[in-house]
């Protein structure tokens, strides 16, 4: 469970949220831009620092003003899917996927079945020895949430996944996020201005403008089981 | 034409080569880090040093080499605590290096400077969500898709080394053999009437320059190529 309470100076305005999301379940920042919805995602992932405040995941502290925490990015075990996905242009696909493999430690782990695994969700085994510039849109966003994976995250942040794709492509990622939700079942941030795309994946909604959380709602998603969900889809 | 080769005095031409390697060798290892500093954190003075490590590009060589003076000259504030320890610097190829270094550092800083700044910070976070560290960041993707601009500033630098003359000439001297470079040997010769001279070691150089940008540009497309 990802659970957030921080605040933050911008320069043009005050940053303040403070939200809880369960694992399997997505809580769905929506607002317009420039609301301050990537600066939550990037104090999430310590790519920033918030003011003041408390950022716990499964009860490990991520960030703490008073205790004086702040792990570094590397530790905190995020997965980040960026806005322009930011897949590395001198890699291939395989290099961009197994780019964070030798910062694992764990043993045990069999990360080529993990791999594999991934391949087979995301449907993008036959594009291995590829480049991003050889990637359509919505390759190279399968791709970015492969390599966002494979870290196995214990949360996944999204930034406007949706943002630069048509309306077929679209539909099938809201398919694969909600098969990730499903089948790795860990919390998952998603930041969006569409509201549609909000109302479609979000468990929950939280309104941001000028930053600060204006509304937050549950969305008849929630109330409904997972088969349900991908009727609704 | 028939050239005689066995005329041709080639320690110029073999003093320019190493010195133009050792000086954007130097060069790159003090500009990189320096450039990257620069561009990551931003402090009081930050403009007046950026100021100060770009002055050699736009002050007269003389100027170059008489700063140069004051500074290692046997009575200048480092030269005098050199020839204390019985070394000496000016008149000798190190000084040759000293000065061809001074007057390239600019060209390579600049490049640099650019070459970070046009990557896109998103890949650099990326790469620290992904589990790594500032250290392998850099290595594994800003230093890669910083490259051309850096190869393009080596290629620069390079070649000021290998082109100085006014900053070398004052603190190195004419001295054959030992600190006469290509452009001193070209302007010693032309100013004797030696034009034989002359006119080799003018081709030389200009062959070579034309040959390194074009291998240069040409890579630099194929690696652009994403």
């Amino acid at each position: 469970m990802l659970k957030a309470d921080f605040k933050k100076e911008l320069w043009h305005f005050n940053l303040q949220v403070s939200f809880e999301v369960f694992a399997g379940q997505v809580l769905v920042l929506w607002g317009p831009s420039g609301a301050g919805k990537t600066t939550v995602l990037e104090c999430l992932a310590g790519l920033r620092h918030p003011d003041e405040g408390q950022i716990s995941l499964n009860k490990k502290l991520l960030f703490s003003s008073i205790d004086r925490i702040n792990l570094p990015s590397r530790k905190r075990r995020i997965g980040y899917l960026f806005q322009n996905y930011a897949l590395f242009p001198h890699m291939t696909v395989g290099e961009n996927i197994d780019f964070g493999r030798r910062y694992q430690s764990d043993k045990d782990f069999s990360y080529q079945r993990w791999r594999k695994d991934l391949m087979e969700a995301f449907g993008i085994g036959h594009l291995i020895t590829r480049y991003s510039y050889q990637l359509s849109g919505g390759e190279k966003q399968r791709v970015a949430l492969a390599r966002a994976m494979a870290v196995r995250p214990d949360l996944l942040l999204l930034d406007e996944p949706f943002s630069s794709l048509d309306h077929e492509t679209k539909l099938d990622l809201r398919h694969e996020l909600n098969a990730v939700k499903k089948t790795w079942d860990i919390p998952v941030v998603l930041v969006t201005h569409d509201r549609e795309d909000a109302d479609a994946l979000g468990d929950c909604i939280i309104t941001i403008d000028h930053g600060q959380m204006i509304q937050s709602q549950r969305t008849q998603t929630a109330y409904n089981n997972d088969t349900q969900i991908y009727t609704v889809l | 034409m028939n050239i005689p080769w066995d005329l041709i005095d080639w320690f110029p031409i073999w003093l320019s080569i190493k010195v133009a390697f050792l000086s954007a060798g130097l060069v790159a290892v003090l500009a990189l880090p320096l450039a990257r500093l620069m561009e990551k954190y931003s402090f009081r003075g930050r403009d007046a040093v950026e100021a100060f490590v770009t002055l050699p590009l736009v002050l007269p060589p003389s100027v170059v080499g008489y700063g140069l003076l004051v500074l290692i000259g046997r009575r200048g504030l480092l030269g005098n605590f050199l020839h204390n320890m019985g070394l000496s610097l000016v008149f000798t190829w190190w000084a040759v290096v000293i000065a061809a270094s001074v007057v390239a550092f600019p060209l390579m800083y600049q490049s640099a400077r650019g070459a970070f700044a046009s990557v896109n910070p998103d890949y650099e976070k990326a790469a620290r969500t992904l589990g790594a560290g500032e250290l392998a960041v850099f290595f594994r993707v800003t230093l890669p898709l910083a490259w051309p601009g850096i190869l393009s500033g080596l290629v620069l630098s390079f070649a000021r080394a290998m082109g100085e003359f006014g900053a070398t000439l004052m603190v190195a001297g004419n001295i054959p053999g030992r600190t006469q470079t290509i452009p001193l040997a070209i302007y010693f010769a032309v100013e004797s009437g030696d034009k034989l001279t002359a006119n080799t070691l003018v081709a030389i150089i200009s062959v070579f320059c034309f040959a390194l940008i074009l291998w240069v540009n040409r890579w630099k497309k194929k690696y652009q190529q994403y």
